[in-house]
């Protein structure tokens, strides 16, 4: 069975291992102030690594994970802190396994050296230098040497329980008689007259080897048994001694032929047996052109559809029934792709932590960094397109923003500056915030430098916000120094045309000695959404789930009306003013009693509000398409999505809605 | 053959156990952690359970106990999968109600020649 040719378990580990790898850096990057379950998951990760690393015969990473659990095993048990000298070695650690995995990925030679410095610094960590290094190497199979057989004497007295661990004697004797013939006798005495339990052991056995195998060898294939159970393994060194005087039996099983279950058949099929990965890696292009198929399918579908109308008759009627179904697979199949393409923004977020550190490090600041809303989903390519610029706008924000700690205690700021990373979906739009509580942009020094560059002339009559926008003009650097973090001022006119070019926009909010907020604005035509169906009348409207605080049902005794004609009602401690769908989208035909619709309460950036709704339907993801592109932007809606029956509903903005609701109340 | 219930969070741990012991003619199923494991262990019977001890959501030695706890599985041997730097967790293994232990690192052939002990 040895011929299993391990090789095929390698992608997989491969994988698992990059995957482990992250999770040991994003723990170790708050080791500090790491809790047990962080500790428990770093702990685990290195030992996951470890113990495939060594399966697998990588022992280069094994060797650096050995040293890495160790280390956290020590934590674990509160023998050792994490120390910044210590996190940062095992960062490297993590980098250089990243390294090896990614070589032995490529197929790459790699060899214990590469990894032996990082190994050595390690150990200059451990308690114990000299305990640390074990033999992590798979054991070589025990290779049966021609000495000379020995005739062993194996006395076995279990306890009653033994059978209930799980352990059989009659097992343990059949793998016992791979190394050589065995005979042996039983002892009945134990068995007790009445109360026989057969759940009990009450037999104990001598057990005769004749085998060139080794005493730890066979004490190995007893080594699960309790304490308490007795097993002796002595060397008979002369020829026949007295027997035992017991009752005597030879142990039914033959054993010289209780072979082994695996000598069986050498069975050499991967395929058929083993299960097929969780996962696969697709390269974007095929992805991409499989998008466009579908694209082109949809077009071909509908036109089918337009010729099957005008067909009559039997046939006509029976291409229809082939069209319909011909339109649901092709909608679902588009909606399938499409979701293939999404991915959390977390991908473009993970990075930052390790960077953030990296970089404040190197520049002497302290700078704590929050993510917020990595769950938001964002198109692939819009992922990918937007992580370059996102790099250098959090760069920038701890290079320029954020300033060192004794200027920020000077200015009365904690010394600790804040980074915060956001993204959420705002109508039809995803919005990545680079926030810092730093120095802000100053106005002043800015229209300096720009008059300086001859960006503007002296009497440019620009506000203050308009001025500081001017850091997005090309050749623009506000630092005084220029670093080697940021680099020369050819980022942030980069940066923005960058976005300009997915479509987006770039916001910048700053204020003097707080702190900037740069928004990126990106197009969504790709989302997906997660839903509330309403309806008013005929007609599915969709809510964004994230922007429903409630749905409740009002009494119109519990409305009241403002002079302004606005109508509110009461919400625990809260009015809140309460408009209807149908009026805020012009939908005149329909006149809906609050008594017999739902009021979902919404929360925008405007504040909350009530919007009364015929009925509420389903939850379910949806597909964002845009009206932009295929009509025109509509105040309060954010997009349209075609439903699984192939009705087309709206899906509403909130904000936008708010806006209009106010625009109609004055 | 045996019907073997193989508990690990890792899935190249679980492929290469899964894949050695089906080509030796075992049905092998997989679970990816203690929850999963004990969930697995009820809707089925197996003959042998073999477990990783350091896992997510219930490690292995929670879920011992509440397997043995299980009638079915009163006498069924449970192997740990254990490293040698790990020490007492051989003990410990035991101390929950599991047969005995295989420790990693393991190649397929150690593998097989482990179990034997108790299939």
């Amino acid at each position: 069975m040895a011929g299993i040719d391990l090789s095929q378990f390698h992608a997989v580990f491969f994988e698992e291992s990059l995957e482990w790898l992250d999770v040991l850096e994003t723990q170790l990057l708050e080791a500090e102030h790491a809790d047990a379950e962080q500790i428990n998951l770093m702990f685990r990760a290195a030992h996951s690594i470890k113990g495939g690393a060594a399966t697998f015969g990588f022992s280069s990473v094994a060797n650096v994970m050995h040293e890495a659990e160790t280390l956290m095993d020590g934590w674990r048990n509160g023998q050792r802190q994490p120390s910044e000298a210590l996190v940062r070695t095992l960062l490297k650690a993590v980098d250089i396994c990243r390294t090896l995995v990614g070589k032995l990925q490529n197929a790459e030679p790699v060899c214990d050296q590469d990894s032996a410095d990082i190994v050595t610094e390690l150990q200059q960590f451990s308690d114990d230098p000299d305990n640390a290094s074990q033999s992590l190497e798979p054991e070589p199979d025990t290779q049966t040497s021609e000495t000379k057989e020995r005739i062993w004497q194996i006395e076995l007295k279990p306890t009653l329980d033994l059978l209930m661990s799980g352990n059989d004697p009659l097992k343990l004797f059949s793998v016992l008689a791979d190394f050589g013939p065995i005979s042996g006798k039983v002892d009945f005495d134990q068995i007790p007259d009445a109360d026989f339990d057969p759940t009990e052991c009450y037999l104990s056995f001598q057990v005769e080897l004749v085998a060139n195998a080794s005493k730890d060898e066979i004490a190995e294939i007893f080594e699960w048994l309790d304490d308490d159970v007795g097993v002796t393994i002595d060397e008979k060194i002369a020829a026949n001694n007295a027997q035992p005087s017991t009752i005597e039996a030879v142990l039914n099983e033959p054993p010289a032929q209780a072979a082994s279950p695996t000598s069986k058949k050498p069975v050499e099929q991967p395929d058929k047996t083993s299960k097929a990965a969780t996962s696969i890696r697709v390269s974007t292009d095929k992805l991409d052109q499989l998008i466009n198929l579908v694209g082109e399918l949809v077009i071909t579908q509908s036109m089918l559809g337009e010729l099957g109308r005008e067909l009559e008759g039997f046939v006509g009627e029976r291409m229809q029934t082939g069209l319909e179904q011909l339109e649901q697979n092709t909608r679902e199949l588009q909606e399938s792709v499409m979701r293939v393409r999404m991915l959390p923004i977390s991908f473009a977020f993970s990075r930052y932590p390790r960077m953030v550190h990296d970089l404040s490090n190197q520049l002497g600041k302290q700078i704590e960094l929050i993510i917020e809303g990595e769950a938001t989903e964002i198109d692939k390519t819009l992922l990918e397109k937007i992580t370059d610029p996102l790099t250098h706008m959090v760069r920038n924000a701890v290079d320029h923003g954020i300033e060192k700690p004794e200027k920020r205690i000077q200015n009365g700021k904690s010394e600790v500056g804040r980074l915060t990373l956001r993204a959420y979906h705002q109508g039809g739009n995803v919005v990545i915030e680079v926030a810092d509580d730093g120095g802000g942009v100053d106005p002043e020094i800015v229209e300096r430098k720009a008059i300086e560059r001859g960006l503007i002339s002296e009497n440019h009559g620009l506000e203050p916000a308009q001025l500081q926008a001017l850091i997005f003009e090309a050749g623009f650097s506000t630092a005084e120094v220029v670093s080697d973090v940021s680099g020369r001022g050819v980022g942030m006119d980069v940066v923005k045309k960058n976005i300009q070019q997915l479509g987006g926009q770039l916001a910048l909010k700053s204020v003097v000695g707080e702190g900037s907020t740069i928004a990126v604005t990106l197009p969504l035509t790709l989302s997906i959404l997660d839903g509330q169906l309403v309806s008013i009348d005929n007609d599915i409207y969709v809510i964004p789930l994230l922007s429903i605080v409630e749905s409740i049902q009002l009494k119109a005794s519990q409305l009241r009306h403002l002079d302004s004609g606005q109508q509110v009602f009461r919400l625990r401690d809260e009015h809140i003013p309460m408009f209807g769908l149908a009026e805020l989208l012009h939908v005149d035909s329909v006149q809906l009693n609050v008594s017999d619709g739902i009021v979902v309460v919404l929360d925008s950036p405007n504040g909350r509000f009530g919007l009364l709704v015929g009925e509420l339907l389903s939850q379910q993801q949806v597909v964002i398409k845009s009206l932009e592109d295929n009509y025109q932007r509509v105040m309060g809606l954010s997009g349209a999505t075609i439903l699984g029956n192939g009705h087309v509903a709206m899906i509403l903005d909130p904000a936008g809605l708010a806006q209009s609701a106010r625009g109609g109340v004055v | 053959m045996a019907n073997v219930l193989i508990v690990d969070d890792s899935a190249s741990m679980r492929q290469m156990v899964n894949f050695t012991l089906t080509t030796a003619g075992h049905k092998v199923v997989e679970a990816v952690d203690g929850v999963d494991g004990l969930e697995k262990a009820k809707a089925s019977q197996f003959e042998l359970i073999i477990s990783d001890i350091n896992m997510p959501n219930m490690t292995g030695l929670e879920m011992v106990p509440q397997i043995r706890a299980l009638g079915q599985y009163r006498a069924t041997p449970i192997l740990m999968l254990t490293t040698e730097s790990s020490g007492d967790m051989k003990q410990k293994g035991k101390s929950v109600g599991a047969t005995g232990w295989i420790v990693k690192p393991f190649n397929p052939a150690q593998l097989l020649n482990t179990i034997k002990r108790v299939l």
